[in-house]
């Protein structure tokens, strides 16, 4: 029983995407198409390089659709290329609140070399950037290290990685690299060449690779611009302004970005880069407008759980009612289903998980987003919630803030028999919120102004 | 409009009179001969300030003596002229009836006179003498007799003092993708064609279904940027000739296209460091011609709307590259005919920066030709879709045109705040060939208002630039500007010093035109010095 309970607490990380043993397709359920068979698509029908752009909300389940997505890659189906994956975890090397675009060039070249060393045995020896390199290091190594001699590129990506937590020695390389950004904008893509060229030339068990993806994960989470205000006016400034220096690379890159900028700033994103950000919506729990539970969204966190649990049975773990509250609350957030499923099990004693045990997993996060949650929103979120239609102005920075908080969770509907209602957005207030007394508070207010 | 642009007569007018006031203080101090060049294009302004210096100077005598005919020698002619014995100053005009040409200054014999005769001068003279002279009788006497320019007390400007209009067409042949690689040192051009070269190498090892073409044509053409920027032109030819055979090769009429384009913009780069610039400019107008044809043709065959969009840009490109040619060969009509075309194919294409970048080559192109009103406006409407853009590197372009234009209209205020603003957003944005083009223009304005302290550190700056960057053909010509500003300034021994370094750097460019212009300028200067017996070796 305690095996049990220990065996569902490490199978439910929250910080661990699905790896391809534990994922199952919900597309039906988020009424959006599979990231993997997107990309794929566009991937194999392109003659240029392609360039893909990523959304959804913190904690969707993005990182395992991009798990996929690498797994698709690297074994593909039918006589399709193999293609390298280069996954870029933004989180490793950038300060989320200080990003400028000579980090994630810096990150993107330390990385691609450190995968090609370690994964296939390959050295980048370009000089342009090992000269960069070496005109910088001083600022991020130590006397002993500086002395070990020239800073090989497969080797770098650790030494880089310390730029992080040094603000200090991210402003003195800024300083000394960004001058050089237009030229680094090119030789990036000398460096892919050479990437490239020894990708193509190496015999690698199950098949040589035609060519390398950069699938750049949690760039979404990048929340601050030098001399930018923090939040979207940064992320306006890094992926749109700067959008011609990202763009730049000559290589298939998966970008991820956040969700509020996609919903403020969708056309100018796509005339950027010339794609339509693809948005992982929200597993649907419950049907638009109303609360009635969605079956084919809880069937799916049902396999999608069981998966995770292997040889256990679900049924056996958790007791059918404390199941679906889980499912309810969560509003088809992945990352928060598996937080109360872990929270569950430390509040059970035994098998199955007891409704009681469900109740006291959310707790702690109706503490916090009762804290969070600012006073202006109340109103607005009770607004929404008694609309008919659940649609959010255009723009509003306001809700954009409510969806990147997750007070406002978007969902899709999808199907095919009609195609723009199907693919419209629509907005429910997270239904922990839902239960908190200012937002009940707010409802009654609400239609006291409508009959005056 | 910014107010850059705003005109600010007062500072020209005050300018103005400062100069007057100093050249009546010279007169007054003056015992016997002095000689005192006084530019002035104007005959208007001229006659104005004569006036004025009489009102300054009542009780002096002062003789005018205009030479509307062609001489050959000034001292003779004055000798005839002058009749008032009792005069306290002579002032001569019209000496631009003489030296109109001045490209053939330096065989004039007025000028050659002058240099052998100087010694004469404050013999037969014996007052001061005021010449006032445009701009390239000024520069004409300046250069080609400096023996008797270094005799003089003072040298004063007036009056709104044109420019002849030139813009370095290099930043508006190349295509903005390569500006970057024009960032390198000389030595990190060849390390990065070198690196290029290898991975080349290795696609051509691997079998054909393996090989990224697209890649390659990209490689060959980046390789073929960078030796063209070292002047190595047969070395970027054959890499553009590489593009036709991966074209040919893998049946992609797109890259033979790309490889004639690439061709022609060699052939016109070629031809301005060639004597024989017709040739290579007649080259460049077959190729861009057949370049234009095959963009259409493909245009034409193509059904897919984001391959013909494709198409069409590279054709408005092929295009504005043809209309450079057709000014390179001072062919207006058909200049402007084609850059007018390309404007229009990128106005519908809703390319605003291309639209701009010809809108920039027209406005170049009417400068050449002297239709100065129209470059500018041309210019100016070229400055706002790059504004509106957001395109600061191509706004800083068209600054520097425009201040340029305005030089040669005369508004030389403008033009050099104009001028300022254009080399401080290349600093900012690190946009080393601009940078370097407006340093040296705004040294040769100083220059040419003989403001020579402001040029030097102008051209100082240029030289250091050039030096930290490794940047080879411009520390060449920064060495040689400095030269000849120290050969206008009367010194001949700097000047000489300057000249010789300079060639040796040209040694290092390629360049045989610009080696064998330095070697005439370092001869001259050794004959002069010679002459004074001061030559060191």
């Amino acid at each position: 029983m305690a095996d049990a309970l220990r065996l569902t607490y490490n199978a439910c990380d929250p910080d661990k995407p699905a790896t391809t043993d534990h994922y199952i397709d919900c597309s039906k359920a988020r009424g959006s198409g599979v990231l993997r068979d997107r990309f794929l698509s566009h991937l194999y029908r392109s003659d240029e390089k392609v360039r893909f752009l990523f959304s959804g909300h913190t904690g969707c389940g993005k990182s395992s659709e991009l798990e996929q997505v690498r797994e698709g890659l690297l074994r593909p189906e039918g006589d399709h290329p193999r293609y390298f994956p280069v996954i870029v975890n933004a989180s490793d090397y950038l300060d989320e609140y200080d990003v400028a675009p000579v980090d994630i060039f810096l990150s993107i070249v330390s990385e691609l070399a450190a995968a090609l060393r370690e994964e296939l045995g390959i050295e980048l020896s370009d000089n342009y950037f090992i000269k960069r390199i070496e005109e910088v290091k001083q600022f991020f190594l130590s006397d002993v290290e500086m002395r070990e001699g020239e800073l090989g590129l497969g080797v770098a990506k650790l030494k880089i990685q310390r730029l992080k937590r040094d603000p200090d020695a991210r402003k003195e390389v800024r300083q000394k690299l960004e001058p050089k950004m237009p030229t680094m904008a090119v030789e990036i893509n000398t460096v892919f060449d050479e990437a490239r060229v020894a990708i193509a030339k190496k015999n690698v068990k199950g098949g040589s690779f035609g060519d390398f993806v950069l699938i750049l994960d949690n760039m979404e989470k990048i929340f601050g611009f030098p001399g930018k205000e923090e939040g979207l006016t940064s992320q306006r400034e890094l992926f749109i302004e700067r959008a011609p220096q990202l763009t730049a690379i000559k290589a298939h890159v998966v970008y991820t970005v956040p969700l509020r900028l996609v919903r403020a700033d969708g056309p100018q994103l796509m005339q950027r880069y010339g794609v339509q950000p693809f948005v992982l919506p929200m597993v649907k729990v419950f049907e638009r407008g109303s609360s009635t539970p969605f079956d084919a969204g809880y069937e799916c966190i049902r396999t999608l759980l069981q998966k995770r649990l292997g040889d256990l049975s679900l049924d056996e773990v958790v007791a059918p009612d404390a199941l679906d509250f889980l499912i309810r609350y969560s509003g088809g957030h992945l990352r928060n289903l598996m937080t109360f499923v872990r929270e569950a099990c430390t509040q059970a004693s035994s098998i199955p998980i007891p409704i009681d045990a469900a109740k006291e997993a959310i707790r702690p996060t109706i503490s916090s987003y009762s804290r969070a949650i600012p006073e202006a929103h109340w109103k607005m979120l009770a607004e929404l919630d008694e609309s008919a239609n659940q649609s959010i102005p255009g723009g509003d920075p306001n809700y954009l803030l409510m969806v990147e908080q997750l007070s406002v969770l978007e969902y899709v509907n999808g199907g095919i028999d009609d195609l723009f209602a199907a693919s419209e957005p629509w907005y429910a207030v997270n239904p922990i919120v839902k239960e908190l007394q200012k937002f009940k508070a707010a409802k009654p207010e609400l239609s006291k102004v409508s009959q005056s | 409009m910014s107010n850059v642009l705003s005109v600010d007569e007062t500072s020209i007018e005050l300018e103005e009179e400062k100069q007057l006031e100093a050249l009546a203080r010279s007169l007054e101090l003056a015992e016997g001969f002095a000689l005192l060049p006084a530019q002035c294009d104007s005959p208007e302004i001229r006659r104005r300030l004569m006036n004025r210096l009489r009102i300054r100077l009542p009780r002096f005598r002062i003789e005018e003596i205009h030479f509307a005919e062609p001489v050959t020698h000034l001292l003779d002619e004055l000798a005839i002229r002058m009749d008032d014995p009792r005069r306290d100053v002579v002032c001569v005009s019209g000496l631009e009836n003489t030296i109109s040409d001045p490209l053939t200054l330096r065989s004039n014999a007025l000028i050659a006179n002058l240099n052998a005769s100087r010694n004469s001068f404050s013999v037969r003279l014996g007052c001061p003498l005021v010449l006032w002279v445009p701009e390239h009788v000024f520069v004409s006497i300046a250069r080609g007799a400096p023996d008797f320019f270094s005799v003089r007390s003072g040298s004063y400007f007036f009056g709104h003092h044109k420019e002849p209009f030139s813009f370095d067409p290099v930043l508006l042949i190349d295509e903005p993708d390569f500006w970057p690689l024009h960032n390198l040192t000389d030595d990190e051009k060849n390390e990065r064609a070198q690196a290029r070269e290898n991975i080349l190498s290795s696609y051509g090892e691997l079998p054909a279904e393996k090989r990224d073409f697209v890649a390659e044509a990209r490689l060959h053409r980046e390789v073929g940027v960078l030796y063209k920027l070292l002047r190595l032109y047969d070395k970027a030819e054959s890499h553009y000739e590489s593009i036709q055979k991966l074209g040919a090769d893998f049946r992609r009429r797109d890259m033979e296209a790309i490889s004639e384009f690439e061709l022609g913009l060699l052939e016109i780069q070629r031809s301005q460091d060639a004597l024989a610039r017709s040739q290579h400019l007649q080259r460049a107008e077959e190729m861009l011609t057949l370049s234009v044809a095959l963009w259409c043709e493909l245009e034409g065959e193509s059904t897919e709307s984001r391959l013909q969009e494709s198409y069409r840009k590279n054709e408005a490109a092929a295009v504005r590259a043809l209309g450079i040619c057709y000014s390179e060969q001072e062919n207006f009509g058909k200049a402007l005919e084609m850059l007018e075309k390309a404007e229009q194919i990128s106005r519908q294409a809703g390319d605003r920066v291309a639209e701009g970048r010809a809108l920039l080559v027209e406005g170049h192109a009417l400068g050449m030709e002297g239709a100065l009103a129209e470059a500018e406006s041309k210019t100016m409407q070229s400055l706002d879709l790059f504004r509106a853009a957001g395109d600061r590197t191509n706004e800083a372009i068209a600054r520097s045109q425009l201040s340029r234009v305005l030089g040669a209209r005369g508004e030389g205020q403008k033009a050099e705040e104009l001028r300022r603003a254009s080399r401080d957003l290349a600093r900012e944005l690190g946009f080393i060939p601009l940078l370097l083009d407006t340093l040296e223009h705004l040294g040769s304005f100083y220059v040419h208002r003989g403001r020579h302290l402001e040029a030097e550190s102008c051209y100082q700056e240029y030289l250091d630039i050039s030096r930290k960057y490794g940047k080879t053909y411009p520390e060449a010509d920064a060495l040689k500007q400095l030269s000849s500003l120290y050969e206008s300034m009367g010194d001949y021994q700097r000047a000489l010093q300057f000249a010789r370094e300079s060639a040796l750097a040209y040694e290092h460019t390629n360049s045989t035109f610009d080696v064998k212009a330095v070697q005439a300028d370092i001869e001259r200067l050794e004959r002069t010095l010679a002459e004074r017996g001061t030559l060191r070796s």
